[in-house]
């Protein structure tokens, strides 16, 4: 099949804060109707950093237990890619922080990513180019600490989380829990989100953020690729979608002719809310910590501004193994703290301002 | 005003320290085994002067704990958190501080592991300096 690539997923990891605030705790402090909220948006609480938490520290901890599912020496890691929209930094680069918090050798390739929502998958395109020319073994990150004005729809959803992939090729000679075998990006110039140098908090153009974005971009990356690969939607047994609400990613599927089955492990919106850059990449920690071999998997990014990755994947006889190595998403997911909106407020770090 | 060294971030102490921060260096004689967390010169259980560093681990228990209500300026918004004595796997015994707990959750005995945070933040330069400190373990 032509176009066809062969990367190994070696290790695979995700991590999610301690805290959450629900949907109703922020409409109750605006005076709003929570019913309205959680049924426009499709979700009840989303994740919320501490104090001491940021995109970098995130990244750490997912990469920790990602390194233990991979069985690779940190040393033996040649590459590392983060993609992020909330750096720590305006200028300074996370990936070379978290390289040394893992013990990385410095004679590695690293760079920072930024995509909006889509930097996560971007990462893992350029690693996967990474291993496929260079040899080695490579290690790609989504990670965000999102942030939502006060009282815009986007402090309902916007998250905190990071996710981590090790990746190597047939060079690498290591066992491997899933192979990626077809890519394919479609991205355009659209003026649906973005966030000016030095302002806190993004802006988007409501009208734009549905057809000709999100689902544009989403359904003709799934599309082309499905037609690349030969497939159709009721061949895969998960499907992952990027999910800014609820809604969208069920829609998508629908459009696209998959069912609710497919989205079980992949859809985690609902209960941590948008993780950006790490969003759809979750989806992806969370159907491989559910996976059997044989099974096949979509992965459909989505990033303003705006553009998909989407990638076929399927899940290999060294999974099993891999999964006992390291905890699991859902973990992570319901170990948790709900807080108040005072405590939110006091936590986003918005009493400094 | 004359910052607090303690509180401060500056990029020396930032470079200096982060190898013992991000990844809970010490060290450990070579010759009788003793580990300890500050680096030394000469052994104080045997007086050799083969030191060398190694990792003290991700993992310990809590030994003692407080809780601060009163904390430095910079870390008011903090407040309350948890400083805890961790005995790590290693027989060394650290303090730092414990998170993703409440402080009625605290105990002596509590089994905890390495957390990556931030440590400290200059509000006027914006440098971070990252490192260690614990959460209980998660099963
Ligand atoms: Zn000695």
């Amino acid at each position: 099949m032509k176009n066809k690539i062969d990367v190994d997923i070696l290790g695979w990891g995700g991590y999610v804060p301690i805290y959450r605030i629900s949907v109703d705790e922020i409409s109750k402090e605006w005076g709003e109707n929570p019913l309205k909220w959680r049924k426009m948006l499709g979700l009840c609480e989303k994740s919320v950093p501490s104090l001491d938490e940021d995109s970098t520290t995130l990244a750490v901890e997912a990469c920790k237990i990602c390194l233990k599912r991979a069985q690779v020496d940190p040393s033996e890691i040649t590459a590392i890619y983060v993609g992020t929209e909330s750096k720590a930094y305006a200028v300074k680069p996370t990936s070379t922080i978290i390289a040394q918090a893992l013990g990385l050798s410095p004679s590695i390739s690293s760079a920072d990513m930024e995509f909006a929502c889509k930097a996560g998958t971007e990462a893992l395109t350029v690693c996967m180019s990474q291993v496929i020319s260079r040899g080695g073994v490579g290690l790609a990150i989504g990670t965000d600490t999102a942030q939502g004005r006060p009282k815009d729809p986007l402090e309902y959803s916007a998250g905190a989380g990071a996710a981590a992939f090790i990746l190597g090729s047939k060079h690498s000679k290591r066992e491997s829990a899933a192979k990626i075998l077809f890519h394919y990006s479609y991205v355009t110039d659209t003026p649906d989100f973005w966030r000016k140098n030095g302002d806190k908090y993004p802006c988007h153009a409501e009208r734009f953020t549905g057809s000709p974005a999100y689902f544009k971009h989403t359904v003709n990356a799934a599309r082309t690729l499905m037609k690349t690969v030969g497939t159709n939607p009721s061949d895969y047994q998960h499907v992952i979608f990027h999910q800014p609400n609820g809604k969208f990613p069920l829609k998508a599927a629908k459009l696209l002719g998959f069912v609710k089955k497919q989205l079980k492990y992949g859809l985690l919106v609902d209960k941590i809310g948008n993780t950006y850059s790490a969003n759809s990449l979750l989806g992806l920690v969370s159907v491989l910590d559910n996976a059997a071999p044989g099974d096949k998997i979509l992965l459909v990014s989505f990033g303003s501004g705006a553009g998909s990755d989407a990638f076929h994947l399927e899940v290999q006889e060294g999974i099993s193994e891999k999964k006992r190595l390291a905890l699991p998403l859902e973990k992570f997911i319901n170990r948790k703290i709900n807080v108040s909106y005072g405590s939110y407020v006091r936590k986003r770090a918005m009493l400094y301002v | 005003m004359r910052k607090r060294w303690l509180l401060v971030a500056s990029a020396p102490q930032v470079w200096r320290e982060s190898k013992q921060r991000y990844k809970l260096i010490g060290f450990e004689c070579e010759n009788c085994k003793r580990p300890f967390f500050v680096e030394r010169v000469i052994c104080p259980n045997c007086k050799s002067r083969k030191i060398r560093e190694i990792r003290l681990g991700a993992e310990g228990t809590v030994e003692s704990f407080t809780v601060i209500f009163n904390p430095p300026k910079k870390f008011e918004y903090h407040s309350p958190y948890i400083i805890g004595l961790i005995k790590l796997k290693k027989g060394v015994k650290v303090i730092g501080q414990i998170v993703d707990c409440l402080p009625q959750e605290v105990k002596v005995g509590l089994e905890v592991e390495v957390s990556f945070r931030i440590v400290s933040k200059d509000e006027d330069t914006g440098l971070i300096m990252y490192g260690y400190k614990f959460r209980p373990k998660i099963y």
